[in-house]
């Protein structure tokens, strides 16, 4: 129990300083500042000119949360409609069509729709969720695959409707492995969101753009730290404290 | 009152279920008893719809149940299965509660029932409502199980080998708390199972089933007694006498009078709550010819081994007390 609370503990405090240390590099322009010259020396321009962080960070989250947004919705319902009785038989079809949509890369998915949609954030949106369509379906799938067969059956058998059974049995016990798949997409859509520089979506990924043109090591760093941080920040807050407090809990 | 009527289900070639009339009678437990693959858990999972029948007509007190609501129809039979599927994300309360609660009850009333039936299968409220399902042992979570069935307090129970999970000594607990709590609630109760000392013990009446046939639909007397064929007698064996003595408590008995002074202290003696096996056991393990019965210390007559002969006669009832 003991070991237990302490992970717990530490879980909150990594949230805590993951948390602070995105806020501080958003919003202390001079504090960074000072981060980034002792770790890039001899730079004379350290803060990237073009845009403030604080917009930047607000680009890259807009970008991650509507493609993460519109993924889990569509991921959902395709996960959904493979399970149903009406779509069992094409379950496999579903699956290769997530699967294909995940081997195109995202750099060549905007460039192809970008006659389409024009430049700016919605191609990377578009892209993203063509990325992330596969890791939702496939955890909605096994979530509620998972759910032992003796349990479904007894939900059945004492008079719950197909969306009582899913509602308070499958998708809570489906949840866990669901949430690892909501996990593993925000972690790479925060990062592959940069890439939005590419297409003039803005976000993160213009600094890092501008330091890669002007090896200017700074500008990247001033990029990536934040998006790291970000990453690790949804990371923690979408594990549980530990595995080891919840078999304590159920002991 | 359950009554199927040339019910048949065929998957494909296969026929699992083939033309079987059936009549449940209200307040029995009437047992679906045969080897695997003989159909008994179809024709179970048929009566609350939870399988489509290719044919054939289940009447609930004479009402037809493919003209209900799946849903409905399900709430009023309660549902016991083998591997209990209580609901690992919900306590022990939810759990039992569930019925209750799909059939809109409030909440007070929700937890008062549930205290109550936790009660009634023999767990404390105080101890169990808040514990999970993992938490509990094989045997516990079976009772948490029948709790459960019995919640709404529904007039049928579909039973679907509930106790074959769970380990000898723990089986044998609740199977007599399941005739405890038969003889008390008089439920209309559809009970499957392949264990013919379990069957023999629980059943008012059993339909021995063979490839998706009825080889005979009578009490264990009965079937003892007058098997139809052969395959009714090889299956219940040379131990179904003493099975049947099992079911029946030396309270039935003629006890023949009492010497002058026989005392239940010195002479070899049994309680007038044992079963004639039992009494039976009594006699060859003392090497007596007979036994004191006593009730609460005070001798009632003498049980020999003739007068076990003589219960176990023609005469014999299908009820045990």
């Amino acid at each position: 129990m003991r070991d237990a609370r302490a992970s717990v503990t530490i879980h909150w405090a990594s949230i805590t300083a993951l948390f602070a240390a995105v806020v501080w590099m958003t919003f202390d322009v001079a504090g960074f500042e000072r981060l980034l010259r002792l770790l890039v020396p001899g730079q004379d321009v350290v803060t990237y000119p073009t845009k403030a962080l604080p917009l930047l960070m607000a680009e890259q989250l807009f970008l991650t949360a509507s493609a993460s947004g519109i993924a889990l919705v569509i991921g959902s319902a395709l996960g959904a409609v493979a399970l149903s009785r009406v779509g069992l038989p094409f379950r496999d079809l579903i699956v290769s069509a997530g699967s294909l949509a995940q081997t195109v890369p995202t750099v060549a998915i905007m460039a192809l729709i970008i006659p389409a949609t024009g430049y700016g954030a919605r191609p990377v949106i578009v892209a993203l969720v063509l990325y992330s369509i596969l890791p939702i379906m496939l955890n909605v799938i096994a979530g509620i695959d998972g759910v032992p067969p003796d349990v479904s059956d007894a939900a059945h058998g004492v008079g719950m409707s197909p969306a009582q059974r899913l509602i308070w049995v499958q998708l809570p016990l489906a949840m866990p492995v669901i949430m690892g798949g909501i996990k593993n997409m925000l972690i790479i859509n925060v990062s592959a969101a940069t890439l939005g520089a590419v297409v003039a979506a803005g976000g993160l990924g213009m600094p890092i753009l501008a330091g890669f043109h002007r090896y200017n090591n700074a500008f990247i760093l001033q990029g990536a730290l934040p998006a790291m941080a970000l990453a690790l920040l949804f990371d923690r807050l979408l594990s549980s404290p530990n595995a080891g407090a919840t078999a304590a809990a159920e002991a | 009152m359950i009554e199927i009527t040339g019910l048949t289900k065929r998957y494909g070639a296969f026929t699992a279920v083939d033309d079987i009339d059936l009549s449940v009678p209200e307040g029995q437990l009437t047992v679906l008893l045969g080897p695997s693959g003989s159909g008994k858990t179809t024709v179970l999972r048929m009566v609350n719809r939870m399988i489509d029948p290719t044919s054939g007509s289940v009447h609930v007190n004479g009402v037809d149940i493919f003209e209900r609501r799946p849903e409905e129809l399900r709430r009023e039979m309660g549902y016991v299965i083998q591997s209990t599927g209580l609901f690992p994300n919900m306590t022990i309360r939810r759990n039992v509660g569930t019925v209750p609660r799909l059939m809109g009850w409030d909440r007070r009333r929700i937890d008062a029932r549930v205290d109550e039936m936790l009660d009634l299968v023999g767990l404390d409220p105080d101890v169990y409502a808040a514990k999970w399902p993992s938490q509990l042992s094989g045997g516990e979570a079976q009772r948490v199980g029948v709790a459960r069935a019995l919640a709404a307090d529904p007039p049928i129970l579909l039973m679907d080998e509930p106790f074959g999970a769970v380990d000898p000594l723990a089986r044998e607990h609740l199977q007599a708390e399941m005739r405890r709590l038969q003889a008390k609630l008089r439920k209309t109760i559809l009970f499957v199972t392949h264990d013919i000392d379990e069957a023999v013990l629980l059943a008012d009446r059993v339909a021995l089933l063979r490839n998706g046939r009825i080889e005979q639909y009578d009490s264990p007397e009965m079937l003892w007694r007058h098997p139809a064929n052969p395959f009714v007698r090889s299956f219940f064996g040379e131990n179904l006498g003493l099975r049947i003595m099992a079911r029946h408590r030396l309270s039935a008995v003629a006890l023949a009078p009492l010497d002058e002074g026989a005392a239940c202290r010195d002479a070899p003696h049994i309680d007038a709550r044992a079963t004639l096996k039992e009494a039976l056991a009594e006699l060859v393990g003392a090497r007596a010819n007979r036994l004191v019965v006593c009730e609460n210390g005070i001798p009632l007559g003498t049980v020999d081994f003739d007068s076990l002969v003589a219960a176990m006669g023609d005469d014999l009832g299908s009820t045990d007390a």
